[in-house]
């Protein structure tokens, strides 16, 4: 019986031992980052590249929360290889900033998938492997993506973001949950039979071009039932990558936003994505501006174009309360005004690449999810410069981006605008702006 | 045995320092029949006749020393010319407080058909409350702390036969901290010594909103007897579904930033609370056996012993979020923090003479050892321990058939703990950012774990006194 009991126990152990569970090292302070250009020919504020301890080598790794799994090829690269072969590895991640490339943060007994990377940005910036959302949304990571190319870019790894929505949105920051998709059963040789990856990219509700806005600006008026009507802009569903520069839209999406021409033109650079092997053609336009919107896909939601409508009208209504102004009928629910989402507008004429509906890129993004609501393409960093955000991935039951702009920086330029809260939900006044609101409600 | 959980949470702000006397200071064990086995062991809860309601309290006063070994200004390590003054903490714990404060007890239960008992009961059996000078040498440790756990417990014991009972005590553990401490914001400038520079010290306030959500955890235990010889044994989990972990959400928080020390990063928004701050941390499990011989129908020898498995408490993470002004990682002051404890597993162990000499008396003396749970190079001022020693004395009155009241003493003595290496090594925070905070280097690890703060070397010493007062009623 003892002998059992002892053969029993070292089994446990044994296999507890055995477990393979990925081990995290790293210290929650900035590790400097590199960026790629961000098109070809453009400027050094692309995607996010540390470097990796590949034997004696230190390669440049690109830090893509969009790409659903992380790679590092065991071997040469090109290779041949009929299929991924995917294998528990570990990823050293060095700083990319530092000359003397210090180890910054460990990720052991990941899964690897033997993949060669590639290019992020252009041809020459050649990547050796992918750090992707599988690893990251273990963790609350923070980046810091300054404007100036003198600055270096930072990442910060936490285990978690303490603060509560609530309590961040009355410091200013715009919290704007989000769900997970890119989850996939993956098809490969794998050496033990690892499971497919777990969903872990981020999307994010948007409006594109929606208009300029300014507080003190003319009144925006409307009647019940024209919350939609009233938006202006077209509404987005945007993947969230760091391993892309540009913004990048399906020529569909960009049809929709008023766009001219989706096709490349002649001689435009291509685009360069961790998330496909090959350069994809692209026409290479601006957008005025974008706006991502906190919110769900509910059946009651308006979209974001609705809400991003109806929370700058009633800044504006708090703005111009001394002038009489009132909430817009459609604004309002039983006579007070309903909470405005949180938003983080971003402008002026940011950098956007146009590819094909049928490109690799879109089908990547939407392979997951076929029949559902259709991801549009990508934010990427470059549209992300001079905004510190958090990508809070393990706050429940959603995850959350928090975001706020740098100090001084113009509102045409970058606006976190936190969740609006009426007295509906349970505060005697709006709090929002930093104004205190007793607007009343317009007549109808 | 829920004092097991809650003595872990008390490590988090300071050192291993329990109530090791909820319920009473003379007579409470893990063989004692009334409702205090809620605590100690529930299926001592069996023994429970007709109804029984208990109320009491204590106070608890303890005086910490702290005489910090003098160091070399150049390097902050041991053994130069600049010295510092002595430090005296103080702390004074008594109930009558909200968030609920230390040494209240309150509970009610009753024997049902002779074969079950029933209890519930709430009472902080762990609490700390100590508090330095506020330019106290000690300060890159602790400037103050104030932890309070409240526990609310059901119990319930059945009676398997006549000399066999178990019992099983469910629990909530609710936690209220405030946590004070300076932090060098210059590593490698000469303030991280620990002669303290104004111009890089940054001084956190971290509290929480008072108390918590609860955690869960659960109580049980086996009482046997036979003849002359009653034996307890007792096991309290750590936090149920969390590893163990507690994680305490700081809400009213405040960080005053180098230079002037005074003005608070809220001070851009109005001064509101703007810092919100996240600490978390292991508890321990913990053992209880004991021991009861009545000698004779007028005396009883006792003796318990604790097993608090500190071991698995290592380190406290803190981690603050400011306003937006200043960004998410607060670039001013370091945003995450890691607050090295390392402690060890404690034993801790009593003997005790319970003799009634008169129908309505009976009076109790009670030495308790217990060992430290902090290694002698990880002491510092926010985790004071060493081998201690307590003697007590306690004595209970029977007034008329349904009232019992009890009284008692107990001091307690640490003997002196000198800290000659200490494991707070200040060379490692400027070491590791010459090296780019490379993981790889020692000194990075060293700043990892929390160890790359100035040293603790010194000598301490500690002194407790606390009077405890506690009534019963059987109806």
């Amino acid at each position: 019986m003892r002998a059992r009991s002892f053969t029993a126990l070292s089994l446990f152990l044994a296999l507890a031992g055995c477990s393979g569970a990925p081990m995290f090292e790293y210290d929650s302070l900035p590790i400097g980052m590199q960026r790629a250009p961000s098109e070809p020919g453009g400027p050094a504020l692309g995607a996010i590249l540390a470097r990796v301890a590949v034997g004696s080598d230190t390669p440049l790794l690109v830090v893509d929360t969009g790409s659903p799994l992380s790679s590092l090829p065991r071997g040469t690269c090109p290779a041949p290889a009929a299929e991924p072969v995917a294998y528990a590895g570990n990823i050293q991640l060095l700083s990319a900033w530092d000359t003397r490339a210090p180890l910054r943060a460990s990720f052991r007994g990941v899964t690897l998938f033997d993949l060669c990377a590639g290019a992020v940005g252009d041809a020459t910036t050649q990547v050796a492997g992918v750090l992707g959302g599988d690893i990251l949304h273990n963790f609350s990571l923070a980046f810091a993506l300054p404007r100036a190319l003198a600055l270096p870019a930072t990442m910060t790894i936490y285990s978690d973001l303490p603060a509560s929505d609530s309590d961040l949105a009355a410091n200013g920051y715009a919290v704007l949950r989000f769900n997970l998709r890119g989850s996939t059963a993956v098809s490969t040789a794998s050496e033990g039979g690892l499971p497919g990856v777990p969903s872990s990219r981020v999307v994010m509700r948007a409006c594109g071009n929606p208009p300029a806005f300014v507080p003190d600006g003319p009144v925006q008026t409307c009647r019940t039932g024209e919350v939609e009507m009233q938006a202006a802009g077209s509404n987005l569903l945007l993947a969230l990558s760091t391993g892309h520069g540009p913004l990048v839209l399906r020529a569909s999406a960009w049809q929709r936003l008023g766009g001219d021409t989706s096709a490349p033109l002649a001689g435009e650079p291509a685009l360069y994505s961790p998330l496909v092997a090959e350069p994809i053609p692209a026409h290479w336009v601006t957008l005025s501006r974008l706006a991502l919107v906190d919110g769900d896909s509910g059946d009651l939601w308006p979209g974001a174009c609705a809400e991003l409508a109806r929370a700058r009208r009633i800044e504006w209504t708090l703005v111009n309360q001394d002038s009489a102004a009132c909430f817009q009928p459609c604004d309002v629910s039983g006579g007070v005004a309903l909470p405005a989402a949180a938003y983080l507008d971003i402008g002026s004429e940011l950098p956007a690449a146009i590819v094909s509906d049928t490109s690799d890129l879109i089908a990547n993004l939407n392979g997951d999810f076929p029949s559902g609501a259709q991801v549009d393409g990508v934010i990427g960093t470059e549209t992300l410069a001079g905004i510190p955000f958090e990508i809070d991935y393990v706050s429940q039951p959603q995850g959350r981006l928090v975001a706020s702009c740098d100090p001084g920086a113009d509102r045409q330029t970058c606006w976190a605008a936190p969740r609006c809260v009426g007295p509906t939900d349970g505060g005697p006044t709006h709090t929002c702006y930093g104004l205190h609101g007793h607007a009343p409600a317009c007549p109808q | 045995m829920t004092a097991a959980l809650l003595m872990g949470a008390m490590p988090a702000f300071a050192g291993p320092l329990d109530d090791p006397h909820v319920g009473s200071l003379g007579f409470s064990g893990p063989t004692t029949g009334d409702l205090t086995a809620v605590y100690w062991n529930p299926a001592a809860l069996g023994m429970l006749q007709g109804n029984q309601f208990m109320f009491g309290a204590s106070l608890r006063a303890t005086h910490v020393t702290v005489d910090r070994a003098s160091i070399d200004p150049t390097t902050g390590l041991p053994g130069g010319t600049s010295g510092f003054p002595s430090a005296s903490g103080h702390g004074l714990e008594q109930p009558i407080a909200w968030p609920p404060g230390p040494g209240g007890f309150f509970g009610v239960g009753a024997g049902v058909a002779r074969r079950f008992a029933l209890a519930i009961a709430t009472y902080t059996p762990f609490s700390q409350k100590l508090s330095f000078d506020l330019a106290t040498p000690t300060h890159y440790h602790l400037v103050s702390v104030d932890s309070r756990q409240l526990a609310l417990v059901s119990g319930l014991a059945i009676e398997l036969t006549d000399s066999l009972q178990v019992g099983v005590a469910p629990g909530l553990l609710f936690s209220y901290g405030r946590l004070v401490f300076d932090e060098d914001t210059a590593p490698g400038n000469p303030s991280a010594t620990g002669v303290g520079s104004p111009e890089a010290t940054a001084r956190y306030d971290l509290a929480t909103a008072g108390t918590q959500a609860p955690s869960y955890f659960v109580v049980a235990g086996i009482h046997f007897r036979r003849a002359a010889w009653e034996v307890g044994l007792a096991y309290a989990s750590a936090p149920l579904g969390s590893d163990g972990t507690v994680k305490l959400a700081m809400e009213h928080s405040q960080v005053m930033l180098p230079a002037t020390a005074t003005t608070d990063l809220c001070s851009s928004v109005g001064n509101r609370p703007c810092v919100f701050g996240e600490m978390s941390y292991h508890l321990p499990d913990l053992f209880t056996a004991g021991v009861t011989w009545h000698a004779t129908s007028h005396l009883d020898a006792v003796g318990i012993v604790r097993w608090v498995r500190y071991g698995s408490y290592d380190q406290i993470k803190i981690r603050i979020v400011g306003p937006s002004g200043d960004g998410l990682l607060v670039s001013s002051v370091p945003s995450q923090l890691v607050l090295y404890r390392g402690f060890q597993d404690s034993w801790d162990t009593r003997a005790r003479l319970v003799h009634a000499p008169l129908g309505w008396l009976r009076w109790s003396g009670t030495l308790r050892m217990e060992t430290s749970a902090v290694p002698v190079a990880n002491v510092n001022a926010a985790a004071v321990d060493g081998l201690k020693l307590e003697p007590g004395l306690a004595i209970e009155f029977k007034l008329g058939r349904h009232l019992r009241i009890e009284t008692g003493y107990a001091l307690t003595w640490m003997f002196p703990v000198t800290v000659g290496t200490s494991v707070f090594d200040p060379a490692a925070a400027a070491a590791c950012v010459q090296a780019g905070y490379d993981l790889s280097v020692p000194a990075c690890q060293t700043q990892r774990a929390g160890r790359a703060r100035p040293t603790a070397a010194g000598s301490y010493k500690m002194l407790r006194h606390t009077v405890g007062l506690m009534t019963a009623v059987n109806f």
